[in-house]
């Protein structure tokens, strides 16, 4: 029987089995090849005593042994599941035996892809997710513009009521307004923030209350308004979620309201103001506030119908402002309506800001890994022979590539879990920062969204650096690396990749160092504006009276009286003012006419800020008076009308004469008044310090009083030491006074540049981390030529070389990369800079002193990472590096 | 491993482990299943532990001139799962895989 199966063993089976086998994993490659062979010979074997091995039976055996094909198809899921285990314990084995490595490549990963994950956040909840409302994409905002003015303003009441009544478009026109409200039925006072809307207000966010209604349409009458709907906060806080207070009475000042609803807990930010609120009450018309067309108060919302698009929407806007602008000759000159989405509108002024900060992070993650890849190539220099040894044993090339990636993969999901954990922290960071500016920004949380960018960054990031040393391994057999000991031609071109890394490194980093660097610069010199007050030791308190306690304007003007008096007696209280709006917080201003002038067409009326202050206000903050006299006791209620304005206006208006005397009279504060000016005072900022200078109109209290107060106190040391008196005092007048807002006048002004703090932060620090992070990419290069250098240094120091020649010779390597980088990192600020233009105050997206001093920054930087190694090289021993060969 | 539900075709499989057909061409024949279907059932019931494999001595082999055989049979678990699928299968109790002990080749 054996010389038969010698002799008539049919080969083509062997053959297809050992073709086959090739596709079967390895470590069972052998076992399988010999079931198959034992199997195939035994069938042979069985045919032939049978005696029917003829052609038809070989012909069906080998048939049949194609099984094997899907056999071994079968397997291949072990093959894969196996290496890749093999490869993660590889890798793992390696991060732990290398825990330096692991720990640097890991924080540069976690800060890259941290940071990125961060402003991610951020973007996602500004400008990708929508608003917390049905079909919010259909939310407009409808605003009204004047000419070229560029700042949209809201509307008024008349201009709304028109628009309730003439559009088709859109539906669920809603008005409404914010402030402030007294609530004073618990144990202490509380003003809280209050919007005022109409009834149909939030059936056009599409939202409901968790508990009780909203308002119904004749709520927003005059005689059925006295109803409230809560903010769930407000009523956790206040009413201990009291379920049964729904339909109680709450007090509102001196008046009750009914409490009809609670909103959700999410819903406290209008989108159309600043600030969260925590009451609604209906928005009723009083006075003449519903046919003046000049008091732009109202923030204006509507819902596109289902079957309207915004440009319909637009085009009959356009013709209803036409119409008001023909029927109200004069009052609204160059008329425009405009209806933006809600959201657009949001985020427009943001947008920039938000894609500089993408473009800062998304260099910080490159430079990052770049910098591990270095690391990787580094160390795959060490791993070359181990590489040949796995290459002789069989190991193509595409398994160790594959070997690579995973460890690349590896350590980029280490990275991204440390950048989880670092966003997250950053997230905190940024809402106690609290950039005021950033609508939202409290909705900044991790979501599927923000885990799903921060995984593919991470395997993005894997790759990207993974792939460095994979594009690394020689592509002449392993097998000379063998033989080469580890030098030759793939160190040279190891040693081109690890440079343009560098090269890359650097000018990432000098690019975002220079806009960081223009970002301070700008705060700095923000910082320097000149505020035209002295903020230091004055104390700041908003004192907001209750109309429905003081609705007499004798009352007020009694009662504030009272108050400053008390408050002027504390002890270390300097002296004590009041005035309608802080500097920097804005405030109102009207159209004005010099008596004795050529009339000026409507639609180039000037305009000046206007504000109610009192006889003490200029001296408490130090305002100095440049000429005349500020405002006495004698500036009463029956005394002529007085005015005092500030330079700016008395530079534009009477250049090179003297105002004093001179008539004035406001047209936008209901009836026109007429004042005159007995006073000019310095100019204070009325907006923020990057706004510009504005003319400004102060009435006397007396003449003018409010409800709207703030009052300003100037004390002899810190000004907290008061607080508690001052409160007392005013509490010893009206004890259901609310007090809010009590911070010092720097608090104020750091409030005012809060934003641009935030941001100048903020890119701040990723520049640091870009500094640090190339530092260190440049340190390792040079690192590694060092020590890849040393015979060679060797022989140069035993041929007489000095050490100086040594250092310079390594320095002069690592400065050429700087170079480079350098250019082309400047070519990159200069793009990079032209989007920031927006973002900066008083200097030039170019300015040449920020380029350079930062440039010499780096460069200086950069110098020492250098140097460090190239010390290190001159310590070489010679004989030491020679015996080595 | 416990007992598991069994395919039809796994169950006929270990079925004629357990009558003695211990190479994967005479489980072809003798259930008519495609080699496709039998080799991969195979692993995948070695894997469950429902088979285990054992090689032949090599002296055995050597003797005979040929590489060792690898045999296939039934554990513990194996036959506890074949018994439940007898039971739900009943077909298999009347198949012929019972008829016959010796394996034939077949021209298939």
């Amino acid at each position: 029987m054996r010389a038969r199966f010698k002799r008539q063993f049919p080969k083509p089976y062997l053959w297809l089995i050992r073709f086959v086998g090739l596709i079967v994993p390895r470590r069972l490659r052998a076992d399988w090849r010999q079931e198959w062979e034992a199997e195939l010979r035994h069938r042979e074997a069985l045919l032939a005593d049978w005696d029917k091995l003829n052609w038809q039976s070989k012909l069906n055996l080998f048939w049949r042994s194609t099984s094997a094909f899907w056999d071994a198809l079968w397997l291949q899921p072990q093959r894969w599941e196996e290496e890749m285990f093999q490869d993660l314990r590889i890798g793992l084995r390696l991060l732990r035996s290398h825990p330096g490595f692991t720990f640097v490549a890991v924080l540069a990963l976690g800060l890259g892809i941290g940071a990125t994950t961060l402003i991610f956040s951020v973007v996602n909840a500004v400008l990708l997710r929508p608003l917390p409302f049905p079909q919010s994409d259909r939310i407009v905002r409808i605003e009204e513009r004047h000419g070229q003015a560029t700042r949209p303003l809201n509307l008024s009441y008349a201009t709304f009521l028109d628009l309730r009544s003439q559009t088709g478009a859109i539906e669920h026109v809603a008005a409404s307004r914010f402030g402030t409200a007294n609530l004073t039925d618990g144990a202490e006072p509380e003003q809280v923030n209050v919007q005022s809307v109409t009834a149909n207000y939030f059936s056009a966010l599409g939202i409901t209350p968790v508990l009780g209604r909203t308002f119904l349409p004749e709520e927003d009458l005059p005689d059925r308004s006295n109803v409230a709907i809560l903010s769930y906060q407000l009523w956790q806080r206040r009413y201990g979620a009291d379920p049964n207070l729904i339909g109680k009475t709450i007090k509102v000042g001196s008046s009750n309201a009914t409490v009809i609803g609670v909103m959700p807990p999410g819903f406290r930010s209008s989108y159309l103001f600043a600030g969260q609120y925590d009451l609604w009450t209906p928005l009723v018309p009083t006075g003449s506030l519903s046919s003046n067309r000049r008091s732009h108060l109202l923030g204006v919302i509507a819902r596109l119908k289902p079957d309207s698009k915004i440009e319909q929407a637009q085009s009959e806007l356009s013709m209803i402002a036409n119409r008001i602008e023909r029927e109200n000759s004069g009052v609204d000159p160059d008329m425009a309506l405009n209806a933006i989405g809600l959201q657009t509108r949001l985020v427009a002024p943001l947008r920039q800001t938000l894609i500089v900060f993408l473009c800062a992070v998304g260099s910080l993650l490159l430079i990052a890994c770049a910098n591990v890849a270095n690391l990787l190539l580094a160390r795959s220099a060490s791993r070359e022979k181990e590489m040949a040894i796995r290459a002789a044993l069989g190991a193509g090339r595409l398994r160790l590539t594959r070997q690579l990636l995973t460890e690349g993969m590896l350590l980029a999901s280490l990275g991204g879990a440390a950048g989880l954990l670092l966003s997250v922290w950053g997230i905190k960071l940024v809402s106690q920062l609290d950039p005021s500016n950033y609508p939202r920004i409290n909705e900044v949380s991790i979501d599927w969204r923000v885990l799903g960018f921060s995984f593919l960054i991470s395997m993005v990031t894997g790759v990207l650096f993974g792939l460095a040393p994979a594009l690394q391994l020689p592509k002449h057999g392993l097998y000379e690396t063998l033989k080469e000991g580890g030098r030759g031609s793939t160190s040279v071109r190891r040693n081109w990749l690890r440079q343009s890394l560098v090269v890359a490194e650097v000018a990432l980093a000098l690019a975002l160092l220079i806009g960081a660097g223009l970002l301070i610069n700008s705060f700095m010199r923000l910082m320097q504006v000149n505020r035209g007050f002295d903020p230091t030791n004055v104390l700041a308190i908003n004192l907001n009276l209750p109309f429905s306690k003081y609705p007499d304007s004798t009352q007020q003007t009694a009662v504030l009286k009272q108050m400053l008096e008390r408050v002027s007696a504390v002890p270390g209280v300097r002296s004590a003012g009041l005035i309608s709006s802080l500097p920097f917080n804005g405030g109102p201003a009207t159209d004005f006419v010099v008596e004795d002038r050529p009339p000026i067409p409507d639609n180039q009326a000037p305009i000046a800020d206007i504000r109610i202050v009192d006889a003490n206000y200029f001296r408490t903050m130090s305002i100095p008076l440049r000429s005349g006299r500020t405002f006495t006791e004698g500036d009463s209620a029956e005394a002529p009308r007085a005015m005092i304005i500030n330079e700016e206006l008395a530079r534009r208006h009477w250049p090179g004469e003297n105002p004093l005397g001179q008539r004035v009279t406001m047209k936008d504060w209901g009836p026109p008044l007429t004042g005159e000016i007995i006073g000019v005072v310095g100019d204070v900022k009325a907006d923020g310090l990057d706004s510009d200078t504005r003319p400004m109109i102060y009435w006397p209290y007396p003449q003018f009083p409010g409800i709207f107060n703030n009052l300003v106190v100037r004390t002899n040391g810190d000004p907290a030491g008061v607080i508690a008196a001052v409160k007392s005092e005013i509490w010893a007048v009206d004890r259901e006074q609310p007090l809010s807002r009590i911070q010092r006048m720097e608090e104020v002004i750091a409030t005012s540049v809060a934003p641009r703090r935030f941001n100048m932060l903020l890119l701040g620090v990723f520049a640091v981390l870009a500094l640090a992070l190339s530092a260190i990419g440049i340190y390792g290069v040079i690192s590694y030529t060092v020590a890849q250098r040393t015979h060679e240094i060797g022989i140069r120091l035993a041929l007489g070389a000095g050490p100086s020649d040594v250092r310079s010779l390594v320095i002069r390597q690592g400065m050429r990369l700087v170079f480079v980088g350098g250019l082309i990192g400047l070519a990159g600020a200069f793009a990079l800079t032209q989007l920031m233009a927006g973002l900066l105050f008083g200097i030039k997206a170019t300015d040449p002193a920020t380029f350079l001093s930062v440039t010499l920054l780096l460069v200086g930087i950069a110098w020492m990472a250098c140097y460090l190694p190239a010390r290190r090289a001159t310590k070489v021993d010679p004989l030491t590096a020679l015996r080595h060969e | 491993m416990g007992k598991g539900f069994l395919t039809y075709s796994s169950a006929i499989i270990l079925q004629a482990v357990a009558n003695g057909y211990l190479y994967g061409f005479d489980i072809i024949d003798v259930t008519g299943l495609p080699g496709g279907t039998v080799y991969p059932a195979l692993r995948r019931l070695e894997e469950t532990g429902h088979l285990i494999s054992k090689w032949e001595k090599h002296a055995i082999a050597q003797e005979e001139s040929r590489p060792p055989r690898k045999y296939y049979e039934l554990t513990r678990a194996g036959q506890d799962v074949l018994a439940e699928a007898v039971k739900r299968y009943r077909l298999l109790e009347q198949s012929d895989l019972n008829q016959e002990r010796t394996p034939k080749p077949t021209k298939a």
